[in-house]
């Protein structure tokens, strides 16, 4: 090893009573020390003479200097312009104000991910209230009028487009307009039974729409991956006619992620489907999750 | 002291850190120039090694040896840059680029500009004359260990390996060479040591 070689040529009786560095052993191995050529232990020792010792730090500044001096007479360099510094001062500075504004940038994304991060747990934790709240309220079928859903063609008659006096009319794209008549007492619907085609109208502010259709947006992407359909890459042209699930619930013209969003979002805002005591007892879906098109 | 410039400069001061580049500048510059064998790339390359140290600055364990660890990084990178040009496919229009602009510092070295260098980089002299007729003068295993340890950045164990002889006999010889370079080029004045 060419450090413990080097060391080794310090004879032992150079050291000092305290086992530190005397001056002459320090001489002899501050050239060793100044081409980081000598092995750990005896640059600890020799660091702590230099720090006692004035003499042997002069020794070694006047090496220092010789060892750039040398370099510099060993290759017959052109002048160095007077600017030279100031551009090296410059780059430096500019390194270092780029640093400084990226450690800024990374500050920021982080407390960003922090805040989305506690959005969404925030959004888990209401989630999961209104769903305790609501679950006493009436199944969907049930459900007052002023729901976002909407029949398309002739619905049947146990699903009707109800639409109570004084519910808002703005939450609800009414066709076709038809009499105003008293619209019969609703039946919760029975297993087995054929589902409404229901339509979820893309508005600027999303309208609320029922659990059932976000089961059938879980459907359709449950679907979508059985086939190996890559959601992003899907396209509502290419919903097979006789879909009975949603293909696209925000009508962006694409079947992505923000469906799902969006569909969280319409869920939070909707009231559940039946009572948890009723899908307890058996006689109705426990969840949104027995959805036809989860079975399908 | 320049220990203290060091520690100050890993601290962020720029202007113990412009006193350290003042002072090393020329060795660096010899090193790179040794290297590359050309005025522009040397200097770019200059400027490179002090920004890298600058950055690195907060890992050097020892300040007292500042000198040889930015010596180590100025080998590696005119090493990586060597080995990058020597494999560089030039495009025909940054040769001619290059030939225009040794020219004009040529003309401008012609005309006695103060920065301009003394011999015009990239040309067959510049290649020839790098080395120092100082260096050259001395006696060849000297002259060998001086140019292999600082020229070209080598540790001990890398000369044994290459000229055969051992630890011990390096660092004599270095110093050795060190103290010949002294006293030649004191006397002629060009050497301002202490």
């Amino acid at each position: 090893m060419k450090d413990a070689s080097l060391g080794s040529s310090v004879d032992s009786s150079a050291l000092g009573s305290a086992g530190g560095f005397d001056c002459a052993a320090a001489r002899a191995v501050l050239h060793a020390f100044l081409e980081r050529e000598l092995d750990p232990i005896r640059v600890r020792l020799l660091q702590e003479h230099l720090e006692a010792c004035a003499a042997c730090r002069d020794d070694e500044e006047d090496l220092k200097l010789e060892r750039i001096l040398v370099l510099e007479a060993s290759v017959s360099a052109p002048r160095l312009s007077d600017s030279f510094t100031g551009k090296v001062l410059a780059k430096v500075e500019k390194a270092v104000r780029l640093a400084e504004r990226s450690r800024r940038r990374r500050r920021l994304l982080r407390l960003g991910g922090m805040a989305a991060a506690l959005l969404i747990a925030a959004g888990a934790v209401l989630w999961s209230v209104a769903r305790r709240e609501h679950a006493g309220r009436p199944p969907l079928a049930a459900a007052p009028a002023g729901a976002s859903t909407v029949v398309e063609g002739n619905p049947p008659a146990a699903h009707p487009p109800a639409a109570a006096p004084g519910a808002p009319e703005s939450a609800l794209e009414a066709v076709p307009s038809a009499p105003r008549v008293r619209p019969p007492p609703p039946v919760a619907p029975r297993r087995g039974d054929p589902l409404p085609a229901y339509e979820i109208r893309a508005r600027r502010t999303p309208a609320p729409v029922t659990f059932a259709s976000f089961g059938e947006v879980l459907g359709m992407f449950e679907r979508l991956d059985a086939e190996g359909i890559d959601p992003r890459a899907w396209q509502p042209e290419r919903a097979r006619p006789d879909d009975p699930c949603r293909p696209d619930p925000n009508r962006d013209g694409k079947m992505d992620p923000s469906d799902v969003a969006y569909s969280c979002q319409v869920l939070l805002s909707s009231p559940p489907p039946c009572s948890l005591e009723a899908a307890e007892a058996g006689s109705e879906p426990k969840t949104d999750c027995d959805e036809h098109c989860l079975r399908a | 002291m320049e220990t203290h410039l060091v520690t100050l400069a890993s601290g962020g001061n720029l202007k113990a850190f412009e006193e350290l580049v003042s002072r090393y500048q020329r060795a660096v510059f010899s090193i790179a120039l040794y290297k590359s064998r050309n005025y522009f790339d040397a200097e770019d390359l200059t400027q490179d090694v002090f920004l890298a140290a600058f950055r690195a600055l907060g890992t050097l364990k020892t300040p007292e040896s500042f000198g040889a660890w930015l010596f180590g990084i100025a080998y590696n990178r005119c090493h990586k840059w060597y080995r990058r040009e020597r494999t560089k496919v030039l495009k025909f229009q940054e040769v001619r680029d290059r030939v225009a602009r040794e020219e004009r510092l040529r003309v401008r070295a012609t005309q006695g500009g103060g920065a301009a260098p003394a011999v015009a980089p990239g040309s067959a002299a510049a290649g020839e004359s790098h080395v120092s007729e100082a260096l050259l003068r001395l006696p060849q295993e000297v002259r060998e260990t001086l140019r292999l340890k600082y020229l070209e950045g080598l540790s001990y164990q890398e000369i044994e390996e290459r000229l055969g002889i051992n630890a011990h006999r390096i660092d004599y010889l270095i110093r050795k060479g060190k103290q010949m370079l002294r006293e030649r080029l004191g006397r002629r004045g060009d050497l301002g040591m202490p």
